[in-house]
């Protein structure tokens, strides 16, 4: 029965999610036509072009037709042969532009992603385990300053202090372009041209982890299981680490699990400020060149990596937590 | 150092009684009169009467690029891209940083050099008819395709027929006026236009965005409008493609047999550096041999006195300009008179030394800037013809009725109607002079009484607004063509610009800009153009305040040879390609023209800069908050 249960649940869930999908591509569908300007406003000041292009562009692709008309075509087109459509800038289809650049973008904001929930789990379990101490207020002060800092500002600064004055790091790129290493080589310029990008984007998001963090452990380590503990003898790490830091988590990776889809779209500017090649800036671009094709199949791909990893974030909380029942 | 170019070139001695030049190219004139015997005469008229003029060559690449023989073949030239290169079709591409590649790739049939002379690539020479109708482009015969397959006038006809059916790119300025192209033989194409088109062989050469030729063994099966070419492009031009990987960087080798001769450097490596200021640090660390984008001026101004060895500094006034534009199909911009008064109440010499630091010229009335080189008249200038004077725009709009009658402070029309305009700008973010000068006009127009109100607008809604005129006065502006015809656009009632965005409309205004596209001589075509700007300066549908100055830079001590000229904002040109090499691979017993120093060393900040003051604070509080509680701790 528990399981006929759990099944059912899973069917649920997965029926809610697929509509969630086609909810939200029909918004991003439409959105962007509705932008002010109209589409392909930028080439209008273009002098690559005579002014008459933006009109011939608007009929090649068939922005002329009917909005009701372009969306059956596009849901035609996606429903039977699964085609996102063809870039009107890169003139291929969207998703070969985007399995191009979702590597660089996914080692980037994941590893990020990773580093910060890592970091602010331990550093959030400490500064509530310490509260009103010196180690607390350390924490939160620097944590507080770095998050009110612009991630483009912070970023030049990484980039002038440690790629430009003391030449620790690169200054830009995934990697040293045109030059021929070995597969460790390789491996090592990749490293060092993630640092700086990867550290800038962890910093910034290393105060959202560990304040959530921070605040779930503080009313766990009021509760009576944890006194409890306490009375046993067990040590504070043990108290801390196994008992107090395993319910405080659960917020955490909710939050992670939102974030997973805006690893797609979510590091424009560190990748502009460290020309990292990615979809975040991509997603800028396309949005800006009235690329609907390729800003719609982006968002695709934000939106179903966001609703599985929710899902699979509910699945995942009966097993932290067994206090929660799925089903 | 680089080869800078005069706007100008000089006549040749040997052409000089009749010269027929149409839109700053040079179309052969053929006599050359030195006696006055009646049967010399006769026989120059007859030559006049002949189809073709003079065969002189067209201006030639020996012209821009040496070859002398300590000249190394070899190196890496490292261009920066600030975008990814998207496509690299030439009928599609419409980004300088797609450009940038194809123009290496691909050849048109005429290139405009620097210094605005026009040099043949695919052709070698070109011929006009007496009656501008029949254009005759005479080809190289010695030019392949990548793939190695020949290169004929039968891939210029599909060109032109694919571009100019479907109106793609450039080829829509030339769709309405070509008549028919066809080849004769294999090496002769020849375009027949339904009347004299004065700018055609600017259209055919505009530097960038030239009409590029394209193979039709293999475009003649596939939809241009759907091709991204990326794979692997075959054009004719003196690189071609060896690795593109996406949002990372494009590498081009070299075309060992460019019929032009093999460019000197071996590859071009164009990786994408996508921030401005990131892009200035690489330069200047030596990882790149120029900028692409511009440096602000006051880093620009901070540099210049550090004295950094090895960097020169490229500075390019640009062709079109920044400008207003007036709706005149609204009342009160509509009239002539109130756009007079607009143009008093701003001060373009302080825009341009307060808002661009000295980075820009003042304006033209009549849109023609110094870069025109004949065509400009510098008695037409803003600050002539309109100099700041707010008690003369009181005057002028006192004149016409203008007055507050109600004494709210605001001025009402002649029919005492209340009055309010709008002035959309960029936003400060987007362009902060553009959105300052805004606010500055706004100003003065308030000072004289005039409520206005300024809205700086996100850019494409900006554009949105434009285009469809949906505005009382915006500023926009940007680079234009530096042929004269770029009048059409603007100023003709059907031209497309006009249409959309100020809808003004003079008949006699565009009796004479038709005119000047179908003048067969230079000197006809001149005397109409300046007629016209005499309108123009008058009627003011748009004020052009500046000229905007951008400045970019390049490096000497690993690539040298470069060449800069008003035809171009950056080294990164045709030309340069053609020209430059490396530094490091010439021998050190040759002698080599560039003087400039080298060091292997990159250029170090040098001085207290901004940064290693914050540096220093930052290390200060460090050690004064260890020290803090390291005694507190004893404690």
């Amino acid at each position: 029965m528990a399981r006929l249960g759990f099944l059912s649940f899973l069917v649920r869930k997965a029926i809610s999610r697929v509509a969630i999908f086609f909810i939200v591509i029909t918004f991003v569908f439409i959105i962007p036509r509705l932008l002010p300007g109209g589409a392909f406003a930028y080439l209008i000041e273009n002098p690559n072009v005579s002014p008459e292009t933006r009109g011939t562009l608007v009929k090649i692709f068939g922005l002329d037709r009917p909005l009701w008309e372009q969306y059956v075509a596009f849901m035609k087109e996606l429903l039977t042969k699964g085609n996102l459509g063809i870039s009107f800038r890169y003139l291929k289809p969207v998703s070969s532009i985007i399995v191009e650049a979702l590597p660089w973008t996914l080692l980037l904001v994941g590893s990020a992603m990773v580093l910060s929930s890592i970091m602010g789990v331990i550093l959030g379990a400490l500064a509530a385990y310490y509260r009103g101490k010196r180690t607390d207020s350390i924490v939160v002060n620097t944590l507080m300053t770095m998050r009110s800092m612009p991630s483009f500002w912070l970023g030049m600064v990484l980039l002038l202090v440690l790629g430009f004055h003391l030449r620790w790091f690169p200054l830009y790129g995934a990697y040293t372009y045109g030059k021929e290493q070995g597969i460790l080589e390789a491996v090592g310029d990749i490293l060092r041209h993630l640092t700086l990008p990867l550290l800038t984007l962890s910093l910034i998001e290393l105060s959202t982890y560990t304040m959530i963090m921070r605040s779930t452990t503080l009313d766990i380590l009021g509760e009576d299981f944890i006194l409890t503990a306490k009375a046993k003898g067990l040590p504070e790490r043990e108290i801390l680490f196994k008992h107090a830091v395993r319910p405080g988590i659960l917020p955490v990776i909710t939050i992670l699990s939102i974030n997973i889809g805006s690893i797609i779209g979510g590091a424009m500017i560190t990748e502009t400020v460290f020309s990292y090649p990615g979809t975040g800036k991509l997603l800028y671009d396309s949005v800006f060149m009235s690329d609907y094709p390729l800003t719609l199949g982006i968002f695709s791909y934000i939106t179903i990596v966001t609703l599985v990893a929710t899902f699979v974030a509910e699945v995942l909380y009966g097993r932290l937590d067994p206090r929660v029942r799925v089903g | 150092m680089g080869l800078r170019m005069k706007p100008q070139t000089k006549q040749s001695r040997r052409r000089q009684a009749l010269n027929t030049e149409l839109e700053g190219g040079k179309v052969r004139g053929c006599c050359y009169l030195r006696s006055r015997n009646a049967v010399v005469i006769l026989l120059s008229i007859l030559a006049l009467s002949a189809n073709v003029f003079n065969a002189e060559s067209a201006a030639t690449l020996t012209k821009y690029v040496s070859r002398p023989s300590w000249k190394p073949r070899g190196g890496t030239a490292r261009i920066p891209n600030f975008a990814d290169v998207a496509t690299l079709n030439p009928f599609m591409a419409a980004s300088d940083w797609d450009l940038h590649a194809i123009e290496l790739l691909y050849d048109p049939l005429v290139t405009q050099a620097p210094d605005l002379e026009y040099v043949g690539r695919l052709a070698r020479d070109w011929t006009v008819s007496q009656d501008g109708l029949t254009w005759t482009f005479f080809l190289y015969e010695n030019v392949t395709w990548h793939d190695g397959t020949r290169f004929t006038a039968k891939d210029c006809v599909f060109t032109f027929s694919v571009g100019l059916k479907n109106k793609l790119g450039r080829f829509a300025d030339i769709a309405d006026w070509v008549n028919a192209v066809e080849m004769s033989g294999n090496y002769t194409f020849i375009i027949r236009m339904k009347m004299p088109y004065a700018p055609l062989l600017y259209v055919l050469g505009r530097p960038l965005s030239p009409r590029y030729i394209v193979p039709e063994h293999i475009w003649s099966s596939l939809d241009a409008t759907r091709f991204s070419n990326l794979d692997n492009p075959i054009g004719t031009g003196p690189f071609r493609l060896s690795e593109k990987k996406a949002g990372q960087y494009v590498k081009l080798k070299v075309n060992e047999k460019y019929h032009l001769g093999r460019p000197f450097v071996d590859e071009i490596l164009f990786p994408i550096i996508t921030n401005g200021d990131a892009m200035l640090l690489v330069l200047k660390a030596g990882e790149i041999d120029c900028m692409v984008w511009t440096i602000p001026y006051a880093t620009v101004d901070q540099m210049k006195k550090e004295k950094q060895p090895n960097i020169v500094f490229d500075e390019w006034a640009e062709t079109g300009g920044r400008y207003l534009i007036f709706q005149c199909s609204r009342y009160p911009t509509s009239e002539a008179w109130f756009r007079q008064m607009v143009a008093y109440c701003i001060n373009a010499t302080d825009v341009v030394n307060t808002i661009y630091l000295g980075y820009a010229l003042p304006g033209d009335t009549a849109w023609i800037g110094p870069s025109f080189g004949k065509y400009y008249d510098p008695s037409l200038s803003k600050e002539k013809v309109y100099p700041y004077s707010l008690a003369k725009a009181a005057e002028i709009l006192d004149s016409h009725g203008f007055k507050d009658v109600d004494g709210d402070g605001w001025r009402e029309t002649s029919n005492k109607t209340k009055m309010e305009l709008t002035l959309y700008s960029p936003t400060v973010e987007y362009d902060p002079q553009r959105a300052r000068w805004g606010e500055m006009l706004a100003n003065g127009m308030t000072k004289a009484g005039v409520k206005v109100s300024h809205k700086p607008l996100e850019w494409n809604t900006l554009m949105g607004y434009s285009d469809q005129g949906n505005f009382d006065m915006l500023i926009t502006g940007g680079g234009a063509s530096i042929d004269p015809d770029v009048l059409y656009e603007f100023y003709h009632s059907g031209g497309s610009r006009n249409k959309r965005q100020t809808r003004y409309s003079n008949p006699s205004l565009d009796t004479l800009i038709e005119s000047q596209r179908k003048a067969v001589t230079e000197s006809e075509r001149v005397n109409t153009v300046k007629q016209a700007m005499q309108i123009i300066s008058k009627e003011l549908p748009y004020l052009q305040l500046v000229h905007q100055k951008f400045v970019y830079a390049h490096r000497t001590d690993k690539i040298d040879g470069w060449i800069f000229g008003p035809a171009y904002f950056t080294v990164e040109n045709y030309c340069t390609f053609m020209n430059i090499y490396d530094v490091s691979l010439v021998k050190p017993t040759t002698t080599r023209a560039a003087t400039t120093a080298t060091t292997t060393q990159p250029p170090s900040a040098g001085g207290m800069g901004m940064e290693t003051i914050v540096l220093a604070l930052v290390a200060v509080a460090i050690v004064v908050a260890v020290m803090y509680y390291a005694v507190k701790k004893r404690k």
